[in-house]
């Protein structure tokens, strides 16, 4: 108890600094001002920020990426309900009953649920942290070359299966993703591999580069190509204060998102992916009256963005002291993390729990920030929304392009990044998500090394992976990620088949 | 006996995977492969690129009988030329003729088909954005890039 009490007060203390608090506030702003301009995702707005951050200390930074990724995550909801966009894989349950709920007049009161359950979540989700984290760091002794291995075996494979359409294609883009993260030289031996002649690429494809071309420059081309539609933010809002019924409805959904979005959190790789799903799934079934939901049922957005935001605080436990971070959004923040001259690891706990607690408690903060920023000003964030894409893209373009351009000051990597938005146009036209290669590249080094000390250890017998029980865990793990998912598609697909032809006949 | 392709986006998916992945384990093979024990450096990309090829194949086997159905649409050249057209030619300016010229050639690239049905618009776009860009990054961040 008094440990935790004593890493909270240091977690207060860094992030009660004015500097930080400053940069927390930036970051939040930032993140909800760039996230709500439409076409424009949290890992975009991430790497288009990305330069602002590299002459600040490490603590600062992550304060201010962290506010960046959460406020343009808390953007994404927003533009989520009132406009059915989500602005990542995570946001998509959002839009099941967040804009049917916009349609029916109930925009605000969404938005609020959302906005307190995503508090209440947070402030569990830092209480769970600063309980564990004692814990945490000793059985990180348990983990060796076998069990990393494993895990993060099972971090790509589950990553990949939960935003698929079809899984065999999204894994091999986590494999096609490692595949690029051999480019560079080979730690062991320090052989250039497929660099093709180039010394630019000898320390590696840079990250930054691939992130802004996949993610940035393809959905930029995939904006302009397709024919201009309109979208409307048809939802007027009239009242913002839940009503005693929404909040009796809503109240337990908001605790069991929590529950399960803290604990999924803590795995390495999926977390706030897949809590999103799985807790829309879990109310669903506990519903009386399951038809309720894709047709604006408050706990479909309770219950999903608490879990959510639960475990985007807890996750910061796999992230930081394993290094193993859950989508492209929280590996980019990682690789800006790398930038700053920290390795992460079961040492970043113990030997910077200024950084550590000092961005959790920071989290918390934000969270408060964002309540006070974004919801008086919902109609401004709103008509943010109605800036016409052919000024905006421009910007994101010179944004980002400046961004690639600094991380190494090498004009190299801004070709590098127009030739992964050519690949990754092509694999968005072919409904390959980008997410999976980018995590695939961030961990891919990380798994080879472990694979080859593993095999090291065990004198070439794969057997290792098998013997030790966290080992066959994580792999078993995987293996129902795989089951659960294929299976487990069919309760969510259902509304979305709905509110698709809601919004069909709306249109036409 | 004659093969349908029934789902044209995963089949097209399934052969860039399994190009790429004979690629690489035809690259993987120009380095020590050593064995389990030793790993040398070509021993994880093969298996890797194996993996990838091996799923390339693998989805063009399900595009052909269990996929979903689905054709692909027409590839809009166009956006794709101007965009990275623009991307490109950032890269080339930056360094030899500095930020602005860079920067111009890349919003002005981007809004090609924009430039005679709005010229007012785009110009003062192009100007606008300069100037932030340049007050951000050269002067507030202290980039090291020249301006012109």
């Amino acid at each position: 108890m008094q440990e935790i009490l004593e890493h909270l007060t240091l977690g207060f203390d860094v992030a009660l600094t004015p500097i930080n608090f400053f940069y927390c506030l930036v970051g939040a702003f930032l993140g909800t001002l760039v996230g709500v301009l439409p076409g424009i995702g949290p890992v975009t707005t991430i790497a288009m920020l990305l330069p602002f951050t590299f002459k600040m200390p490490a603590v600062g930074s992550l304060i201010m990426l962290a506010g960046i990724y959460y406020g343009a995550h808390h953007a994404g909801s927003t533009t989520a309900i009132m406009l059915n966009m989500p602005g990542e894989p995570s946001s998509i349950v959002i839009c099941l009953d967040g804009h049917p709920m916009a349609r029916q007049g109930r925009a605000g009161v969404a938005l609020f649920i959302s906005a307190i359950g995503s508090f209440f979540a947070g402030c569990v989700g830092v209480v769970v942290i600063a309980t564990l984290a004692p814990f945490l760091s000793e059985s990180s002794l348990l983990i060796g070359p076998p069990e990393y291995t494993s895990m993060i075996i099972m971090a790509l494979v589950s990553s990949a299966v939960v935003i698929s359409n079809s899984p065999l294609t999204t894994i091999a883009m986590s494999a096609l993703g490692v595949l690029i993260g051999t480019v560079g030289t080979d730690v062991s031996t320090g052989t250039w591999r497929f660099t093709f002649g180039s010394h630019f690429l000898t320390d590696g494809v840079s990250f930054v580069a691939v992130a802004t071309g996949l993610f940035a420059f393809a959905e930029v081309i995939h904006h302009i190509a397709k024919p201009a539609e309109h979208t409307e933010a048809t939802a007027k809002i009239n009242s913002l204060i839940p009503t005693r019924e929404d909040m009796a409805a809503a109240w337990k959904p908001i605790l069991r998102g929590t529950g399960l979005g803290a604990l999924f959190g803590i795995l390495p790789g999926t977390g706030p992916l897949v809590c999103s799903f799985v807790s829309y799934a879990v109310e669903k079934q506990l519903a009386k009256d399951p038809s309720r939901f894709g047709k604006g049922a408050i706990e479909g957005v309770a219950a999903p963005e608490a879990s959510n935001n639960a475990a985007a605080i807890t996750h910061f436990i796999p992230m930081l002291g394993l290094g193993i971070p859950a989508g492209a959004a929280m590996a980019l923040m990682l690789g800006a993390l790398m930038i700053q001259g920290i390795t992460p690891g079961p040492q970043v706990m113990t030997g910077h729990p200024d950084l550590f607690w000092g961005v959790v408690a920071s989290m918390l903060i934000g969270n408060v920030m964002l309540l006070i920023l974004n919801l008086p000003m919902v109609g401004l964030w709103v008509r943010l929304l109605k800036v016409p894409y052919r000024l905006l893209y421009p910007a994101i373009l010179l944004f980002c392009c400046i961004g690639v351009y600094s991380v190494n000051s090498q004009v190299f990597d801004v070709f590098l990044a127009a030739g992964f938005g050519a690949l990754g146009f092509i694999f968005k036209r072919l409904d390959c998500p980008p997410g999976p290669l980018v995590l695939g590249m961030i961990l891919g080094p990380v798994l080879e090394e472990n694979m080859r000390r593993s095999l090291l250890m065990s004198r070439g017998h794969a057997s290792v992976f098998l013997t030790s029980p966290v080992s066959v865990a994580m792999l078993l793990l995987a293996v129902a990620f795989i089951v659960v998912f294929a299976r487990g598609k069919k309760v969510i697909e259902t509304p979305v088949a709905t509110n698709a032809t809601e919004n069909d006949t709306a249109l036409s | 006996m004659k093969f349908r392709v029934r789902s044209q986006r995963e089949f097209t998916a399934g052969l860039i995977f399994f190009c790429i992945g004979s690629v690489w384990l035809a690259g993987s093979l120009d380095h020590r492969i050593g064995s389990a024990t030793a790993m040398g450096p070509g021993y994880f990309p093969l298996v890797v690129s194996f993996v990838v090829a091996a799923l390339g194949i693998a989805s063009v086997i399900r595009s052909l009988t269990s996929a979903d159905a689905d054709t692909l649409e027409p590839w809009p050249l166009a956006a794709l030329l101007f965009v990275l057209g623009g991307v490109v030619g950032f890269g080339l300016l930056l360094q030899s003729a500095g930020l602005i010229a860079a920067a111009a050639v890349l919003i002005l690239l981007s809004c090609w088909s924009r430039l005679r049905t709005r010229p007012a618009e785009t110009l003062l776009l192009a100007v606008a954005l300069i100037a932030l860009v340049s007050g951000i990054f050269v002067f507030g961040l202290g980039m090291q890039v020249d301006l012109y």
